[in-house]
């Protein structure tokens, strides 16, 4: 009985999270104002974030909302603010042969995926249910990166190196970096 | 074991006879190339004499030792292993037997002459140590040749003295004509060098040895096999020989390779004597006798050898009887005397011919040494011998030694030159050539060699008048300063003339009852040749008397002719030529070989290597090949270039196909 | 139906797509690059599905890696685009064709 439950809460609120995250993704690339995009890009981060909590990946969702939508997004606002083009896309008309066909070629590549992974479904025999585990708690994902992923973790710091070196150099003042 | 590998002696002092000759290259050339002008002469001079000073003591020493061995041996000294893939082995080895022997002993006298006449002759000459560094060079690259125990190893010797006669003819460089006489020198022993490596190749396939004791032991163990061996239908010993005499042709100057030879005056005169009298250009005869047992297996062969001997002998003779240069007589003398040896060889008289090749080197040298002293006395500004004359009395000595080499050569006993010519007619009429006899071809031979005999008594009688004799026909100023040489030209022509007067004894048929050590020392070295005899009323000794007279006559007759026209009635050359405008002609034009050479070999080769090679295929196929593919490139380039225009939503949506594309296949092979 | 894999898969696949689209489709390069943060996310997804699913934590860890990567790529993508807006003026892909034959 608890199982039934708890199973139509679980589903309500995934569908509920995936019905926000594709709005706001169909937002995000059809609106004309880029501000607009901008924010209800953070909508479907947040999204997102609730989807991991779904997960049994708490810890990620976190990261997600502070990483993602605090500080890239931030980011994309500080941007577009500086940037006052004041000029407006006209519209987000398919302009020219070539981005007709790639905009078929990208549906094309979107259906494939989606039958792919709902295949997945009918195969009852390869995917039997969720198996109980430990959610992904700090200390678990800690543990991980520490020891085993030691090394990633460590090149990662460098890669953030690099970029923040390059971030400055190409968005200074005087003759703006190539 | 073969007899031949039991007769060798292993020595090691062989080298060192052409070591000095090197050393004396090597300090020379360095010395020049680092002090240049600061080069003491003193020690140019004195440093190349004494270097084939020096060759000629280790020579003369090994000959001694020689003779108080037994008959069958000699002596070899393996210097380093030289060229060795499977079969075809060519080490640096040095055969010291009683052919290379006297080769040698040649070679060292004659050489050390020349060298310490030329450090008179050259006194004057600003390029003394290159000079003697060529010199010496020269000496080294002749004995190599002749103390070789392989063929291939005698090649490089052969190489080398072509080498040093480019580089010795064409001495004063700075003279066009000089230096293009040089390298007709060069280019037309080319010729006969590719004809020598034929006969090399030819050796080494059938005999499977380049070495020369292996191929004379092979030889006589399978000679009736090799006798019978032919390459589509000519047989391999005649191919051999004919391609190895192509070669001798070349570096011996015998027709048809012969044309560079009176060119080559234009060198230095001690070069004329040494190189092209004395030494190099006995190199062709020399292989003969080395390769006697190759040649013994082919009379064809021998027979070409022979005739074009005796032609060229007879040929090159009725040329110098109208020439004027003082040396280009002497050059086609040369010619001429070459022509008898090979006589010589071609009739199987080996020794003969290296006897006529000894004599040769002594009164040829000293002739053009004596010549050499004319031109010094004219102080290098006459060479014309029809502006000479009276010499006889300015430059007493090189008149009286230059007599005795004149004598010589036109065959007066008791003279060297008598001995060595005499038996070499005898023996193209007593002819161990089976293919020879068998067409009664002895008679021609022996007709033209006496003609020949003629021809030179007269042209020699000629060129001792007209340079010696008489009243001088040179200019007054000129007159006033012709005198003698210095001793160090005038000691050697002294020597030389004791040379040509005695060497003759040396080999003195046995028929005056005298041993003829000549003939017997070389026996050992050659294939033994059929015995011939003819006869005159049942005695053999009559004929050989009867020759004698003849060839006698036949020089005396050359003499006296000379002198009826040249000195009895002057002007009956003049009138002679005007009546016989055409022969005067063809003698004075030297057959116009040189203008028909030029036309059919010279020309064509060079406007088809020009136009067809050049032209056509070089510029248009190679780099119109070349080109094309550049533009090839860069046309494409050109079309490629068009992919890349600037917009992203272009490159986006190749990306995206790429996806698609993988993810089709993907589809496809796994679903 | 009880929520399975697919489903999240299915999520996934769809922002993907979304994303996809909004690369090959608009002109505005900073609604481009926001377009790829869509795509990334929804990579991170799959990731983390399966590690759920898996019961290891590898997945999660490398989602985490991802962000990382997400993050510098947009720092410095920004920084690019600001230096092409002070120099061309505009932020029209199809405007930047400087990089042509």
């Amino acid at each position: 009985m608890a199982g039934t439950v708890s199973e139509t809460i679980y589903a309500l609120s995934f569908y509920s999270l995936a019905v926000m995250c594709v709005v706001a993704a169909l937002v995000v690339i059809s609106a004309r104002n880029y501000v607009v995009s901008a924010l209800w890009l953070v909508v479907c981060f947040v999204g997102v974030a609730g989807i991991y909590v779904l997960l049994k990946a708490p810890f990620l969702a976190m990261v997600q909302i502070l990483v993602y939508a605090g500080a890239i997004m931030v980011l994309f606002v500080m941007l577009v603010m500086l940037m006052d083009a004041g000029k407006l896309e006209p519209g987000a008309r398919l302009q020219g042969v070539i981005r007709s066909l790639a905009a078929v070629a990208g549906a094309v590549i979107m259906l494939a995926l989606i039958t792919l992974s709902s295949s997945m479904a009918r195969s009852k025999t390869e995917w039997s249910p969720w198996p109980v585990v430990e959610p992904g708690t700090t200390e678990r994902i800690g543990a991980d990166l520490f020891t085993r992923y030691a090394l990633p973790f460590e090149a990662l710091t460098l890669l953030l190196l690099a970029a923040v070196v390059s971030a400055l150099y190409l968005a200074r003042r005087q003759e703006g970096g190539e | 074991m073969p007899q031949e590998l039991i007769s060798a002696v292993e020595q090691n002092w062989i080298i060192g006879i052409l070591l000095f000759p090197f050393l004396g290259f090597l300090f020379n050339g360095l010395g020049w190339l680092v002090l240049r002008e600061r080069f003491p002469r003193k020690l140019s001079n004195w440093s190349a004499c004494l270097s084939i000073a020096g060759s000629f003591l280790f020579t003369a020493a090994g000959f001694y030792l020689l003779t108080r061995e037994e008959p069958e041996t000699y002596y070899v000294q393996k210097v380093f292993s030289w060229l060795s893939a499977g079969e075809f082995k060519a080490d640096f080895g040095l055969m010291f037997d009683h052919l290379s022997a006297m080769m040698c002993l040649t070679v060292t006298l004659v050489g050390l002459l020349i060298h310490i006449y030329a450090t008179g002759y050259m006194g004057h000459d600003q390029g003394y140590a290159r000079f003697f560094s060529y010199m010496n060079l020269f000496m080294f690259m002749m004995l190599t040749l002749v103390l070789a125990d392989n063929l291939v190893l005698l090649f490089v010797g052969w190489e080398g003295v072509g080498l040093c006669s480019y580089l010795l003819i064409g001495f004063w460089y700075e003279d066009w004509d000089k230096a293009r006489a040089g390298l007709k020198a060069f280019v037309v022993n080319r010729i006969g060098d590719f004809g020598f490596l034929l006969g090399i190749f030819t050796l080494f396939l059938y005999l499977h040895t380049v070495d020369f004791i292996s191929m004379r032991s092979w030889l006589e163990v399978h000679s009736l096999e090799f006798n019978h061996m032919t390459i589509y239908g000519i047989k391999v010993a005649t191919l051999a020989g004919l391609f190895l005499f192509l070669g001798a042709t070349g570096k011996s100057a015998q027709i048809p390779l012969y044309v560079w030879l009176p060119d080559a005056m234009a060198g230095p005169t001690p070069v004329s004597a040494l190189i092209h009298a004395a030494t190099m250009v006995t190199a062709g005869v020399y292989m003969i006798g080395r390769l006697s047992f190759v040649y013994v297996h082919s009379p064809a062969a021998l027979a070409v050898v022979a005739m074009v001997g005796a032609i060229t002998a007879l040929y090159a003779g009725t040329i110098g009887l109208t020439q004027k240069d003082i040396k280009r007589v002497l050059a086609y003398s040369t010619v001429s005397q070459l022509g008898y040896m090979f006589l010589a060889m071609g009739s199987l008289a080996f020794a003969a011919g290296i006897f006529h090749l000894f004599t040769h080197a002594f009164f040829k040298a000293l002739l053009f040494l004596g010549a050499g002293s004319v031109i010094v006395g004219f102080h290098h500004k006459e060479q014309d011998i029809t502006r000479m004359g009276g010499l006889a009395s300015s430059m007493p000595w090189t008149h009286r030694t230059v007599f005795v080499a004149f004598l010589a050569i036109i065959g007066i006993p008791p003279l060297a030159g008598f001995w060595s010519k005499d038996e070499i007619l005898f023996r193209s009429l007593a002819n161990a050539n089976r293919w020879v006899s068998d067409y009664h071809l002895n008679f021609l031979l022996w007709g033209v060699g006496l003609a020949a005999a003629l021809v030179t008594a007269v042209y020699m009688t000629r060129w001792m008048i007209l340079t010696f004799w008489g009243k001088s026909r040179a200019d007054e100023e000129v007159k006033g300063h012709l005198k003698e040489s210095p001793p160090s030209m005038l000691i050697p022509l002294g020597i030389l003339a004791l040379g040509s007067a005695l060497a003759g004894f040396l080999g003195v048929p046995e028929l005056f009852g005298i041993n003829n050590w000549f003939e017997h020392w070389l026996e050992p070295a050659f294939a033994q040749a059929p015995a011939v005899s003819i006869t005159l009323f049942g005695k053999e000794e009559y004929i050989e008397v009867l020759l004698m007279v003849m060839a006698i006559t036949a020089g005396v007759l050359g003499l006296l002719i000379a002198i009826a026209v040249y000195i009895n009635k002057p002007g009956t050359a003049d009138r002679l030529a005007e009546q016989f405008p055409l022969l005067y002609k063809l003698s004075f034009n030297k057959y116009y070989v040189d203008e028909i050479y030029d036309w059919l070999v010279v020309r064509p080769l060079f406007w088809g290597s020009y136009y067809a090679l050049f032209r056509l295929f070089d510029v248009l196929v190679i780099d119109g090949f070349l080109n094309g593919l550049a533009s090839l490139n860069a046309g494409i380039g050109r079309l490629l270039r068009r992919v890349e225009n600037g917009a992203v939503s272009t490159y986006l949506f190749i990306f995206v196909l790429g996806v698609l594309a993988v993810l089709i296949y993907l589809g496809v092979t796994r679903f | 139906m009880s929520i399975g894999v697919a489903h999240f898969l299915v999520l996934a696949s769809v922002l993907f797509g979304l994303g996809l689209l909004g690369v090959l489709i608009r002109r505005n390069v900073i609604i481009i690059l926001m377009s790829i943060e869509l795509m990334l996310n929804s990579a991170n997804m799959v990731l983390v599905t399966f590690s759920r699913y898996l019961g290891d934590t590898t997945g999660q860890v490398f989602a985490l890696f991802v962000m990382v990567i997400a993050a510098c790529e947009v720092a410095v993508g920004l920084a690019i685009i600001l230096a092409l807006f002070r120099n061309k003026d505009t932020l029209d892909v199809d405007k930047i064709n400087i990089m042509k034959w």
